[in-house]
């Protein structure tokens, strides 16, 4: 029988290709596959607006028809107070329709500084502020105390907002209950007048108003 | 004349012998077609056709939520028109329904990978969002806007539960990993627009959103192919009872045992006639 070397080596090529086939073969073909998805939303509207007036203008260096009777003016060269004069201590609006929960904050500041009382030197304040009448407290602390505060107030979100706040200030002409208590208080209102004429700065009656409003979203 | 008649039935033998082992080699070559055949088009052999040793691929991926299968920028339900916090207070509400953003507000999306295949897959995730004010994209790279996700474990695989992955606008936040045979995920995505961010830039959206339409688009691309290795395991099984893998037969793979028997005949045949008859 005769031996064909070239038979046997194309053999084990082929026996040789039939094990590799399998391996080159994973090579080819590859699946792949892509998709996407989205969604969108627009942003929920603010647009709350805060508007304050009058807190410029609270005081004033002249005053026309300060009183009962017509024609009484208060003139001066700074912002004033005297017997007979009021005015608006601010007005808040707060308008808008937010899409969101919020937390309306206001907070109002009054400080009475200088020197508020009589000539014995006891306490004596004839403001009416926001309602709240100076004589009615015992010290200066007090009376600060009461008319000074932090206000919150939730609003839901389905609510619009539509808020306005309004604080006054008065001191009436002539205070007291008799013909003496007035006579007495007039005494009074002239010493306080005269504090504020004597050239000492420091002991001048003197009433600073302040107030901020904040509107947050809560969350 | 004994000798040529010796002679002509050696001739006629070792033409049979030839012609057996060109057969036997024609088979071998036909083997080798169709296992090349059958991998380059087992894509798209109808399923459970076989291939003598060959498993052929049947690849069966997609992703789907509640609503549906996702196909090509398919429209899903990610935003709503009302949150509330912990206190099951409303703090947001559209006015008129649209689903709406705004700060402090926690989309929740859930969504599941299905691998239906006999083959691993490797998949990718990627996530973008886009702002537009009236239609027009704006440049949004400071928004605070940023993602979590857990997966059918709970486990967190973007994120945690105190930490927040930031994804800034134009750029692709991404999440990447492998699903086995019979195998599915499901991912519960988290978007939040931080409450405490920018207040100036919140304000500012929020106030052109009274008279313009400020839109955020928010955008899932999966993209899913077969692994190198079809046999590695992932994900969740789809069926209730346990796969056993040992036995499992993946798609593009050798049924080796087939294949062995098929190359020891071949091989016995060859050598029969090369060594003995030739």
């Amino acid at each position: 029988m005769k031996k064909n070397l070239a038979l046997r080596i194309a053999s084990g090529l082929m026996l040789s290709c039939l094990l590799t086939s399998c391996v080159i073969s994973g090579t080819f073909a590859k699946y792949t596959t892509a998709d996407s998805a989205n969604d969108s939303a627009r942003v929920a509207k603010w647009g709350v607006t805060i508007d304050i007036s009058n807190v410029q203008d609270t005081f004033a260096k002249k005053y026309d028809n300060a009183a009962i009777l017509s024609g009484t003016k208060v003139v001066s060269t700074t912002d004033v107070i005297a017997p007979g004069t009021n005015g608006a201590l601010g007005d808040v609006t707060i308008a808008g329709s937010p899409e969101v929960q919020v937390t309306v904050s206001y907070t109002i500041t009054v400080d009475l500084t200088g020197t508020w009382a009589d000539k014995d030197g006891n306490y004596y304040c004839p403001l009416t502020i926001d309602g709240k009448n100076g004589m009615s407290y015992k010290t200066v602390e007090e009376f600060e105390g009461a008319l000074s505060k932090t206000v919150n107030t939730v609003v839901e979100v389905a609510q619009s907002l539509d808020i306005s706040y309004g604080y006054t200030w008065a001191w009436e002409f002539e205070t007291g209950a008799d013909a003496d208590e007035k006579a007495a208080n007039n005494i009074k209102d002239t010493h306080l007048g005269n504090l504020a004429a004597d050239g000492d700065a420091s002991n001048d009656p003197t009433i600073t108003f302040s107030i901020s409003v904040t509107v947050e979203q809560n969350d | 004349m004994a000798r040529n008649e010796r002679q002509e039935k050696d001739d006629g033998g070792l033409k049979a012998l030839w012609t057996v082992l060109i057969a036997l080699l024609t088979a071998a070559l036909l083997l080798i077609t169709v296992g090349v055949v059958a991998l380059r088009i087992g894509n798209t052999l109808p399923e459970g056709v076989d291939i003598i040793f060959i498993v052929p691929k049947n690849p069966d991926f997609h992703v789907e939520d509640k609503d549906g299968v996702w196909e090509k920028q398919t429209q899903v339900d990610i935003f709503s028109s009302q949150y509330v916090n912990g206190e099951n207070q409303t703090t947001v509400l559209s006015q008129n329904g649209d689903d709406i953003i705004a700060p402090g507000t926690v989309s929740t999306y859930k969504f599941c990978m299905y691998n239906d295949g006999n083959m691993a897959i490797a998949y990718d995730l990627g996530f973008s969002f886009t702002l537009t004010i009236d239609s027009v994209e704006k440049n949004a790279s400071s928004f605070p806007l940023s993602l979590r996700m857990t997966r059918t474990d709970g486990k967190y695989v973007m994120g945690g539960e105190d930490k927040w992955v930031n994804l800034d606008a134009g750029k692709v936040g991404e999440y990447d990993g492998i699903l086995g045979a019979s195998s599915y995920e499901q991912f519960t995505l988290e978007i939040m627009w931080a409450f405490e961010g920018n207040d100036e830039l919140d304000t500012a959206l929020g106030n052109a959103a009274k008279n313009s339409s400020v839109d955020l688009k928010f955008q899932i691309q999966s993209y899913a192919e077969e692994n190198g290795d079809s046999t590695v395991q992932g994900g969740v099984a789809i069926s209730q009872d346990a796969i056993d893998y040992n036995e499992y037969e993946f798609g593009g793979t050798i049924r080796w045992e087939l294949f062995a028997i098929l190359l020891a005949l071949l091989a016995l045949c060859v050598l029969y006639i090369v060594i003995w008859r030739l």
